[in-house]
C-alpha cells in the first residue's frame, strides 16, 4: 500500500478477535515510533507493551475511554525529567506530549500496514495507570493505543474539504506576463 | 448458592466496574462536555452485563442494553441523533418505572 492509501484506510477500531499478536509485529511498530520526528531531537518518551489479557483489563479498569476489547495495548510515557533536562518548560510540558502523538499516528499507520486495528486513547486516568504500572513520577503516561486484528472495519465518518480546511494560502503571484 | 470463585469474580468485576465510574468521573472534569452522558449510559450497559452475569437481567435490560450498545456511538458524529437516543431511554426506563415491576 501507498502512505497515502494506509493513511486513508486507518480507522480508531475498539473491536477486535481473540488472535494474540505476534511479538515481531509489535517490535515493528516500536520502531515505527522511534522513526517518528522529534522536536530538537529528544525523544523524551517510553513505551510499556501489555499483552497479558488480565494487566489489559486493569487498565481498562480505569481508562473510560478504552471500550471495546483489545489483544495489546501500547502505553506511551513521557519522561518529563529528560523532556525538562533536555528541553526545558516547553520541552517537558507541550514537545514531549507532541512528540508522543506523532510516535502514536506512526504506531496507528504501521499497524494498517501490518493488517492491525488501533485506536489511539487519552480518556484513561494518568494517576492510575502509573499506580497499577509501577511507574516512577517523572514517567507519565500520555497516551494508550490499543491494538488487534479487526473483527470488522467501520466505513470512514466523512472528511472536510481542502478548501474548508486551509485558511490562508499565500502564494507568489503567478503571471505569464513578459 | 453460587461457589466462592464465581462470587469473588462478581466482586472484582463489580470493583472494576467502580474504577470505570470513578474514573469516568474524574475526567469528566476535564473532558469534553458530551463525554458525560456517554459515560453513565455505557455505565448502565456495564451494569446490566454486570447483573446478566449473574442471572439478574430480564428481558427489558437485556433489550436496553442492546440499544445503548448500537446507539451511543452516534455521540461521535450525530449529536442529534445522540439525544434523540437518550431521550428515548428515558421514556423506556419511565415507562418501566410507571408499570412498577421489575
Amino acid at each position: 500500500m501507498q502512505v497515502f492509501d494506509i493513511i486513508k484506510n486507518r480507522r480508531s477500531l475498539r473491536f477486535y478477535t481473540d488472535e494474540a499478536i505476534d511479538e515481531d509485529k509489535l517490535r515493528k511498530l516500536v520502531e515505527a515510533a522511534i522513526w517518528a520526528p522529534s522536536a530538537g531531537n529528544i525523544h523524551a518518551w517510553n513505551i510499556v507493551i501489555l499483552q497479558r489479557k488480565g494487566d489489559i483489563e486493569l487498565v481498562k479498569a480505569v481508562s473510560p475511554g478504552m471500550l471495546g476489547n483489545s489483544t495489546a495495548l501500547m502505553i506511551l510515557c513521557a519522561d518529563k525529567r529528560k523532556a525538562y533536562d533536555r528541553g526545558g518548560e516547553m520541552g517537558r510540558d507541550i514537545l514531549s506530549i507532541m512528540d508522543i502523538a506523532i510516535a502514536a499516528q506512526n504506531i496507528c499507520l504501521e499497524a494498517t500496514e501490518l493488517g492491525l486495528g488501533s485506536c489511539i486513547i487519552r480518556s484513561f486516568n494518568q494517576d492510575a495507570v502509573r499506580v497499577l504500572l509501577d511507574l516512577p513520577e517523572d514517567i507519565v503516561p500520555e497516551l494508550v493505543v490499543s491494538l488487534g486484528y479487526p473483527r470488522s472495519i467501520p466505513h470512514a465518518p466523512p472528511r472536510r474539504k481542502v478548501e474548508d480546511t486551509v485558511i490562508r494560502w499565500i502564494k507568489e503571484e503567478t503571471t505569464n506576463e513578459r | 448458592m453460587k461457589g466462592d470463585i464465581e462470587e469473588e469474580k462478581f466482586r472484582y468485576d463489580l470493583l472494576k466496574l467502580f474504577c470505570y465510574i470513578i474514573t469516568s468521573a474524574r475526567g469528566c472534569l476535564d473532558e469534553p462536555k458530551l463525554y458525560g452522558p456517554f459515560r453513565l449510559v455505557d455505565s448502565v450497559e456495564r451494569l446490566i452485563t454486570l447483573l446478566d452475569s449473574e442471572g439478574l437481567a430480564d428481558d427489558f435490560l437485556k433489550k436496553e442494553r442492546a440499544k445503548i450498545e448500537k446507539n451511543k456511538y452516534l455521540v461521535m458524529q450525530d449529536e442529534k441523533g445522540f439525544t434523540k437516543f437518550l431521550d428515548e431511554l428515558v421514556i423506556d426506563f419511565t415507562k418501566k418505572l410507571k408499570e412498577g415491576t421489575v
